[in-house]
C-alpha cells in the first residue's frame, strides 16, 4: 500500500536559502507534525507539495501519485489549511461555499452544513469579520466536506487560543479514526499538537534532522543536567547545544541510555519537550 | 474501564497503558472475551498518538493478555487460570518487594516487618 | 471556470455599482460624439472591472489559494480571458439599460444608438488592451503590472479620438477603401480572425508565464 505522502531527496535552491535533500514518509492513518524554527523551510516544503513552487530535484508522491503529473486528482483529495490564506476577505461564508463547492467532485453539502453548525460558523458573515479560530474552522469545514483524505496544514495553530487549539485536537483525532486518512501539519508551536502526532519530522535550516515516531524521540532523547567537570570531549560528542552556567551544564542527548551508562547517577536525565529539542538543536548549530 | 495517563511521568505512555490494562485483566475488571476499544478510539479518547496505543496493544498481545481478530476487534484473551494466578503472585511479590525495601531503608528487622504484615492481614 | 468568474462578480459588487454611475455621468456630461462616449464607457468599465478583480485576487493572495484547489493553472488563466467577454457584456448591457432609462426621463438627452459595428469596435478595443496586459500580469503579478495596464488604458483613451480625427490619413483611407470593397460578412470574418489570433497568442503566452510562476 502506497504511503499517503512521500517526499524523496527534494531540493530547492533560492537565493540565500535552500532545501537540501528533504526526505520523509507519512503512512496512511497517521498524523505527522512538521516542526522547526521560523525560516527553516516548513512553508517552502508545503508549497512544493502543493506544487505552488517548482522543485529543482527529487520526488513528491501523494497517495502514491506524482504531485505534478496528477496535480488535479491529488488536490481533489487534499484538504488544506493555510496560515494566512482564508479565501476572499470580502465574501461571506455562504458565498465562499458557492464558489468553492463546485471545484470538488466529492463535495457534500449536507456535511458542510453539519460542520458549519458544529463549529458555530455564521453563514452571512464576511470572512474578514471572522476570528482567526473561525477562519481555521471554516478551512477545516471545507476540507472535511469534500471528503479529503489528506489534510495539509501550514501553521494551523499560530495565533489561536488554547481552547480552539484543543478543539482542533479533537477534530483531528476524529478525522484520523478512518485509517485511510492522514494529517500533515507544520508548526513552530509544539506544545499541544505534539500530543496526538504519531510522527515528528524536524527540519532545521533546510535539512531534515530527524523524521521518526514521537515515541522513538522520547525514548532516545534526553535532557542531561550535571556538573561542568564531566564535560570531556568524549562526553561532549554525545551532547547537543551544551549550555553552561555557574553551577553546571544542560544539554540534549540523542542517546540517553548510553549517557546514563557512562555517567550513571552523576547526572540527571529529564524528559525533553519537542520545544526543548528545537531549542537545543538551534543552539548547537 | 478506566485508563489514566500521565504525560509528565518518566514511564513511557505505552507502558502505562500496558500496565493498567494488565491490572484490569488480572483483577477481573476486564472479563474474558470482553472487547477492548480500538487503537484509534483509545488514542482519540486519551489524546495520544495512535502509534503509542498500537504498541501497547502489541505488547499485551505478545504477552498473551489480549487477542486481535482481524477485521473484528481486540478481545481479552481466554486466560489460563494458572498463568493468571502466577501473574497475580508476581504482582504481590513486586508490591512486597517495594514494602521490604521501604522497611530496610529505615532498618526494620524481618520480625518487625512480619508483625506489620500480620496486623494488616488480620485487620482486613 | 464559471465559478472563478462568479467569484469575480461576487467580489465586484461595489465596482459594478460604481461602473453604472460612471456611465450615467459620461452620458450626461460628455454630450459630444456619442459613438465615442459609448466606446469610452465600454473600455472604461471593462478596465475598471478587470483591474479591481485582479486587485482583489492580489490582496487575497489568490494565486496560492486558487492553485491549492483542484484547478489547473490553465483554468485560472482561461477564466481571466473569459472575464473580458463577461465584463464587456455587462458594460454593454449597462449602457443600453441606462440609455433607455435616461431617454425615458428626459428625451432631450442624445444617446448613441448602439449598432453591431460599434459593439465590435468596442470588443476589439478591450481584446486589444487585455491581450497585451494579461501576459504581463501573469508574468510579473498584479503589483508590478499596474503601470502597464494604466499606460494601456490611457493610451487607448488618447488614441481613440485621435483615430477618429485621423480618419482621412492615407493609410486608414487605404484600409477603409480595401474593406469597403469587401462584403460586411467578409470584414467581420477578417476582424474576428485577427482578434482570435491575438487572443490565442496572448493566452498561450500568459499560460506559459503563469505555469512558471512560483507563489
Amino acid at each position: 500500500m502506497a504511503p499517503i505522502l512521500e517526499v524523496r531527496n527534494l531540493r530547492k535552491e533560492f537565493e540565500g536559502f535552500s532545501l537540501k535533500n528533504i526526505s520523509f514518509v507519512l503512512e496512511k492513518g497517521y498524523i505527522m507534525g512538521f516542526i522547526g524554527p521560523n525560516g527553516a523551510g516548513k512553508s517552502t516544503t508545503i508549497k512544493l507539495i502543493m506544487n505552488l513552487i517548482h522543485k529543482d530535484e527529487g520526488e513528491i508522491k501523494v497517495f502514491g501519485l506524482d504531485n505534478v503529473k496528477y496535480e488535479k486528482e491529488i488536490k481533489e483529495r487534499i484538504g488544506f489549511v493555510f496560515d494566512e490564506n482564508y479565501f476572499y476577505d470580502e465574501l461571506t461564508i455562504s458565498e465562499v461555499k458557492r464558489v468553492v463547492a463546485p471545484f470538488y467532485r466529492n463535495w457534500d453539502d449536507k456535511l458542510f452544513y453539519k460542520y458549519i453548525k458544529e463549529f458555530s460558523l455564521p453563514l452571512k458573515k464576511k470572512i474578514k469579520h471572522l476570528s482567526k479560530g473561525m477562519k481555521m474552522k471554516l478551512s477545516l469545514a471545507i476540507a472535511l466536506s469534500h471528503h479529503a483524505e489528506l489534510l495539509i496544514m501550514d501553521e494551523p495553530t499560530s495565533g489561536l487560543d488554547p481552547i480552539i487549539r484543543s478543539e482542533l485536537l479533537d477534530i483531528l483525532s476524529s478525522f484520523i479514526q478512518d485509517e485511510n486518512r492522514g494529517v500533515f501539519f507544520s508548526t513552530h508551536i509544539t506544545s499541544d499538537l505534539d500530543k496526538i502526532a504519531d510522527y515528528i519530522t524536524f527540519i532545521h535550516d533546510g535539512e531534515i534532522i530527524f523524521s521518526c515516531t514521537k515515541d522513538e524521540i522520547f525514548e532516545n532523547y534526553g535532557l542531561v543536567k550535571g556538573p561542568k567537570e564531566l564535560l570531556h570531549s568524549n562526553i561532549r560528542q554525545l551532547l547537543i547545544g551544551v549550555k553552561e552556567n555557574q553551577f553546571g551544564f544542560e544539554a540534549l542527548t540523542k542517546d540517553k541510555q548510553k549517557i546514563k551508562r557512562i555517567l550513571g547517577d552523576k547526572i540527571i536525565v529529564d524528559k525533553p519537550s519537542l520545544e526543548d529539542i528545537i531549542v537545543y538543536f538551534q543552539r548547537g548549530m | 474501564m478506566n485508563i489514566i495517563i500521565s504525560n509528565s511521568s518518566d514511564e513511557p505512555i505505552y507502558q502505562q497503558i500496558v500496565k493498567q490494562i494488565k491490572n484490569l485483566i488480572i483483577k477481573g475488571e476486564l472479563a474474558e472475551n470482553e472487547m477492548l476499544p480500538s487503537i484509534r478510539t483509545l488514542a482519540k479518547e486519551l489524546q495520544i498518538s495512535v502509534i503509542t496505543t498500537k504498541r501497547a496493544y502489541q505488547e499485551l498481545e505478545n504477552e498473551g493478555y489480549i487477542v486481535t481478530v482481524q477485521g473484528k476487534g481486540t478481545y481479552v484473551a481466554a486466560q489460563n487460570k494458572e498463568l493468571l494466578k502466577e501473574n497475580q503472585l508476581k504482582m504481590i511479590e513486586e508490591k512486597l518487594t517495594e514494602a521490604v525495601e521501604a522497611g530496610k531503608s529505615i532498618n526494620l528487622t524481618l520480625e518487625e516487618m512480619q508483625e506489620i504484615l500480620k496486623v494488616i492481614y488480620e485487620e482486613g | 471556470m464559471f465559478q472563478l468568474i462568479l467569484k469575480d462578480i461576487l467580489l465586484l459588487k461595489k465596482t459594478l455599482l460604481f461602473a453604472a454611475i460612471y456611465i450615467i455621468v459620461m452620458m450626461i456630461f460628455l454630450k459630444q460624439d456619442s459613438a465615442v462616449v459609448f466606446l469610452i464607457s465600454i473600455i472604461a468599465v471593462n478596465y475598471m472591472l478587470i483591474l479591481s478583480a485582479c486587485a482583489h485576487d492580489d490582496k487575497n493572495k489568490a494565486d496560492i489559494l486558487l492553485n491549492s484547489f483542484p484547478l489547473t493553472r490553465r483554468t485560472v488563466v482561461m477564466a481571466r480571458y473569459c472575464s473580458i467577454f463577461v465584463f464587456t457584456v455587462i458594460a454593454i448591457a449597462y449602457y443600453l439599460v441606462i440609455a433607455y432609462i435616461l431617454q425615458m426621463i428626459n428625451p432631450s438627452v442624445q444617446v448613441h444608438s448602439v449598432s453591431l459595428e460599434s459593439i465590435i469596435v468596442a470588443l476589439c478595443a478591450v481584446i486589444f488592451i487585455n491581450s497585451i496586459y494579461f501576459p504581463v500580469l501573469f508574468k510579473v503579478g498584479f503589483i508590478h503590472s499596474r503601470l502597464v495596464s494604466f499606460a494601456l488604458f490611457f493610451g487607448t483613451f488618447a488614441l481613440v479620438p485621435k483615430f477618429f480625427e485621423q480618419a482621412n490619413h492615407p493609410f486608414i483611407q487605404n484600409v477603409v477603401h480595401y474593406l469597403y470593397h469587401l462584403s460586411k460578412v467578409e470584414v467581420m470574418v477578417i476582424v474576428i480572425a485577427v482578434m482570435i489570433l491575438l487572443l490565442t497568442i496572448s493566452f498561450l503566452l500568459s499560460l506559459q508565464f503563469y505555469r512558471k510562476r512560483e507563489f
